[in-house]
């Protein structure tokens, strides 16, 4: 009896191991969140993977060049499908790319929007007091100058520090493509994302 | 005396090939489809190079558009338009869906994957799939030897097995195909992503295309076309297309009933057996047994010396593909 529980017991643990590595990213989706930033109007994540038919689109109509494709290294469910790295490349919020989509994984927004802050979120800058150039006596500010919504995401402090407001803040990443420290002090943190289709 | 050499081969392949341009029946046709078949991979060139130097305009990034000879060429083209965007901007996409101005076009493939894999039986993109859904329907499996690019590399890949002269054939069952269709919709389905995308050849070399213009690199798909046509070429002929492919088989069940078949007319046919090994998907023509696989490419008409091989446009019925 305690031989075949503990076979049992290994089994449940063995099993229980495995949908766990497996449900880290998967987890993270079903909340609405991912590992992932994905251009803007992407509906959350786990209904994303499902509508998303990998054509590109989006990274042809891409006008800044930053969306990327997720290769062979990513998880099996998410191959193909695109997502912006903010260091390497910011988005500049065209709205192209959702514009262009054909299955609705990205829903299309008017670049015009007055209030862009409540359709876009892609994600919240987050800022690392600990080595912001602005944080340690040097007036620096380069990233409050790249915002495209100055003044209402990221606001600028006494001595330039940046304040980012994480309600306004839409996540295109270009304070962090342009942040002059290595490593940046500023990150977008990946929303999680409630739309749906 | 001695076997000849692969070489040796070669060289009778290519004066043959010069003499034999002269008889077969309906020649134009195989000129007609082999001039779409290099459009459409001419376009997936275009297109993406079309995009990159549209983009690179945006960033006014004039130095990148310097470096590539394919925007330097586009610029020559269209850098002196007062407004470039009409042209660059009026393609976009491949063969797994396609935009040309305000119409799109999908593939019936990418509708099965995205109904199973976001369990919606309505979406605004289902529209995309009329048209290429009712020209499947009166033509058939018309994509794979009409438009799709994956068939010009794997018919590349057959003509070298017969230069090199590779007798090793190892069939499988041609229902194969059918049953990955379920699974790949049935995993779909309960993995909740998509999944023929990442294997079906003319959308892994389109997206391969894509990522090679644009950022200069190949990704994992070059590697798995490769691989398909070393198998094809040493071990199974034609093997992707007869036993594999997905979207094959998606088109042969949507073809089944097709208004355009190929038939034999019984009184003049010879029975010489020629139509027989051009049929790149392996079917008996002579006999009339192309059940819903043919896809309408002509080459066995072409090959056929009595003209008993015809085109007929007829409701379907029993007795299907033969005539007195």
């Amino acid at each position: 009896v305690l031989k075949s529980a503990g076979v049992i017991g290994g089994l449940v643990a063995f099993a229980r191991a495995s949908l766990g590595s497996k449900n880290d990213y998967i987890g993270i989706a079903s909340e609405g969140g991912t590992n992932y930033i994905r251009p803007p109007g992407a509906v959350n994540e786990a209904e994303f993977l499902r509508r998303c038919i990998r054509c590109h689109k989006c990274g042809e109509n891409c006008s800044a060049g930053c969306i990327k494709f997720v290769g062979p290294e990513g998880p099996p469910e998410a191959r193909g499908t695109p997502y912006i790295v903010p260091r390497e490349k910011g988005c500049v919020l065209c709205q192209r790319c959702n514009n262009g989509c054909p299955s609705g994984a990205l829903q299309p927004i008017d670049p015009d929007h007055e209030r862009l802050w409540e359709e876009v979120d892609m994600g919240v800058a987050v800022i690392d007091e600990n080595i912001c150039n602005s944080f340690h006596g040097y007036l620096c500010g380069i990233c409050i100058r790249a915002c495209p919504l100055e003044g209402v995401a990221l606001k600028a402090g006494l001595w330039e520090k940046p304040i980012v407001d994480p309600d306004k803040c839409v996540g295109c990443g270009l304070c962090e493509q342009v942040c002059p420290h290595m490593p940046q002090a500023l990150r977008i943190k990946p929303a999680k994302r409630t739309r749906t289709a | 005396m001695s076997k000849p050499g692969p070489l040796a081969r070669l060289w009778k392949h290519l004066r043959r090939s010069r003499k034999r341009r002269l008889p077969g029946q309906m020649r134009w046709l195989q000129v007609l489809r082999r001039t779409v078949q290099f459009s459409v991979l001419a376009l997936l060139f275009l297109i993406p190079t079309l995009s990159l130097y549209d983009n690179l305009r945006n960033q006014g990034d004039d130095a990148t558009i310097e470096r590539h000879v394919s925007t330097r060429l586009v610029h020559s083209v269209v850098g002196g338009m007062d407004d470039h965007r009409p042209v660059t901007q009026a393609l976009r996409g491949s063969v797994w869906t396609f935009k040309a101005g305000g119409l799109v076009l999908s593939d019936p493939l990418a509708g099965v994957d995205f109904a199973t894999a976001s369990r919606t039986l309505w979406d605004p993109f289902f529209l995309t799939l009329l048209i290429p859904l009712l020209l499947t329907l009166v033509l058939g499996r018309f994509f794979c030897g009409w438009i799709c690019p994956a068939d010009l590399l794997f018919e590349l890949a057959s003509k070298l097995r017969s230069i090199a002269g590779i007798e090793t054939n190892i069939v499988f069952s041609r229902w194969t195909k059918y049953a990955i269709l379920i699974v790949g919709t049935v995993a779909a389905f309960y993995m909740g992503t998509q999944v023929f995308a990442e294997i079906y050849p003319p959308r892994v070399l389109s997206g391969e295309l894509y990522l090679w213009i644009t950022f200069g690199l190949f990704g994992a798909g070059t590697w798995f076309l490769l691989a398909i046509v070393f198998f094809e070429v040493f071990v199974s002929e034609r093997f992707w297309c007869r036993y594999v492919c997905p979207g094959g088989a998606l088109y042969s069940l949507l073809g089944r009933y097709r208004l355009l078949r190929i038939k034999v007319k019984t009184s003049t046919c010879t029975s010489c057996e020629k139509c027989q090994p051009v049929c790149e998907f392996g079917l008996d023509p002579m006999r009339g047994e192309m059940g819903q696989e043919c896809n309408n490419c002509g080459l066995c008409i072409r090959a056929c010396a009595p003209k008993a091989l015809v085109y007929r446009i007829s409701l379907p019925k029993k007795g299907l593909e033969v005539l007195p």
